[in-house]
Order: structure tokens, then C-alpha cells, then sequence
């Protein structure tokens, strides 16, 4: 019977008055393309990952651990970017593994973006930590830095948790 | 077998799919406005360095384009947040017309 309702939709599209309206016509199409699996609910996102959620709140520990260090000690030399640049290798490893691993997800795009974009931020905070020179990531700087990444990786859990779907 | 209404069932499948959509709106916009209103902040706390003497215009841009990342990864989560909500939508719209349709043709369909 949706086989005939289907030619029937393909007709009426051919004729001048349509059977069926526009509207309720693409609803219909729609319907009959996202049910195709017979009893298969849609997804058009990827589901939630336990090792995604898990490995950005311990980078963002990781992060916010070091800028807090780093204000403690701006203005001596163990504060200086020179003497820290290591943290911000390991700090795009970390994030590498946690974008390799997302990537093997099916329709994890926006992850992904997120990813991209905390990557950047970490980019940004490094490019601050060396402009400051002797004065290392004084608070002013720091501050309103930490506050940006904070939200990034809120974001990026944010959506990964959405993806539990009520679970 | 019972006789299918097409139209009734794609306004039942319609008005279950609006009430799911506008029940997350106002999560997507609140956490958005958040986002707009620290940008101000970050613009603000520019100007009050920059009278100190304590900023850079380099730190400040750098700053600044943090702040519209951070906007931007806000952005991504309420599209995601707002995909979800679509796709919610359509399974509880999915869901309301289920037995209608699967007993009315006499299949599992849904």
C-alpha cells in the first residue's frame, strides 16, 4: 500500500492539482525516506562516548591546573613560557587523541568542530603565554583566557552528554 | 483494516514534532545569550587594562578571538543541541502515529 501511495505522490506531482498538498507531500516523502529501516528509530547524530566525555574534563583539569600554576608563578622565571612549552605539547597530544577517536564515530562532525576550536583556543593561551615574556600569564591575561577555554570544553561536554539522549 | 487519514496523521505528526522543538528552545537561547553577554565583559575588561597601561593591542586580539571562539563552540553545541531536538521530534512524531499506521497497513513499518 505505500508502494501505490508513493506512485500516487509521484503523479499527483505531474499533474497541475496536486491530491495531496505541497506540504503534507513533503512530510509524507520524508517520512517514507527516514523510516526506510522498519522499525528503526533516526539517528542523525552519533551517540554519546563515555572515553570522549571523560578524556575532555580530564584535559580541562589538566588546562585549568596549569594556568593557575602559571599565575601563581608570572613574573619569576619558572613561570615563563620558556620553561613551560612542554605542557602545551602534551596538551595537543591529549587533544589529538581525543579527535582521532572521534573521528571514528559516524556523524560526529560538530564534535569534531569543537575539538578543532578547543584546539585553538589552547593555540591562543600558548601565544599569550609567550607574548608576556618575563611576566609569564599574569592574572589579567590568564583570567579572561581560562575563562573562554572553560567555556570551549563546556561546549564540546555539553554536546557529548546531549548525546545520551535521556539515557 | 481501518482506513488511513494521510492528512491527520501528518498534523498529529506535526504538532507532537512543534511541542518537542519549542520545549528546547529556550536552553539553546539561554546558553547562547551567556556567551554574547561575556563578550562584552572581555571587551570591557580591554578597555580598563588598556587605561592601565597592562595590556598589549596583541594580547587584546588575542583575547578577544578567544572569546569569539568560545562563541563559536557555543554555536556548534545549541546546532547540535537543536539536531537533537529535530531528531527527538521526528522519532515522538514517529512514535504518536506508530500503531496507527503499522495496523492500518498490516506491517511493521514504524
Amino acid at each position: 500500500m505505500f508502494l501505490d501511495l508513493f506512485q500516487m505522490i509521484t503523479a499527483a506531482k505531474i499533474q497541475m492539482r496536486p491530491l495531496i498538498p505541497n506540504q503534507t507531500r513533503a512530510v509524507l516523502l520524508a517520512v517514507l525516506i527516514l523510516t526506510s529501516g522498519a522499525g528503526c528509530k533516526v539517528r542523525l547524530i552519533s551517540d554519546y562516548d563515555e572515553i570522549t566525555d571523560t578524556s575532555a574534563t580530564q584535559l580541562q583539569k589538566k588546562v585549568e591546573g596549569f594556568v593557575h600554576k602559571m599565575v601563581s608563578l608570572a613574573g619569576t622565571p619558572a613561570g615563563t613560557f620558556t620553561q613551560n612549552a612542554a605542557f602545551y605539547d602534551e596538551a595537543r597530544t591529549d587533544l589529538s587523541a581525543i579527535r582521532v577517536r572521534a573521528k571514528a564515530f559516524e556523524k560526529n562532525d560538530l564534535t569534531i568542530q569543537e575539538i578543532d576550536l578547543v584546539q585553538k583556543g589552547i593555540d591562543d593561551l600558548q601565544a599569550l603565554h609567550k607574548i608576556g615574556g618575563d611576566r609569564g600569564l599574569r592574572s589579567a591575561v590568564a583570567d579572561p583566557a581560562l575563562s573562554a577555554l572553560n567555556t570551549q570544553f563546556t561546549a564540546l561536554i555539553k554536546l557529548e552528554l546531549a548525546k545520551k539522549r535521556g539515557q | 483494516m481501518p482506513a488511513l487519514d494521510i492528512e491527520a496523521l501528518v498534523k498529529q505528526m506535526a504538532t507532537v514534532a512543534s511541542g518537542v522543538l519549542k520545549a528546547k528552545w529556550p536552553e539553546i537561547q539561554s546558553y547562547a545569550n551567556t556567551e554574547f553577554k561575556k563578550l562584552g565583559e572581555t571587551v570591557k575588561l580591554i578597555a580598563e587594562e588598556k587605561a592601565k597601561g597592562q595590556i598589549s593591542e596583541e594580547e587584546a586580539l588575542l583575547l578577544l578571538d578567544m572569546q569569539k571562539s568560545a562563541m563559536r563552540s557555543v554555536l556548534v553545541t545549541s546546532e547540535g543541541i537543536g539536531i537533537l531536538a529535530a531528531e527527538e521530534a521526528i522519532n515522538a512524531a514517529l512514535g504518536a502515529v506508530r500503531d496507527v499506521v503499522n495496523s492500518a497497513i498490516g506491517w511493521t513499518l514504524l
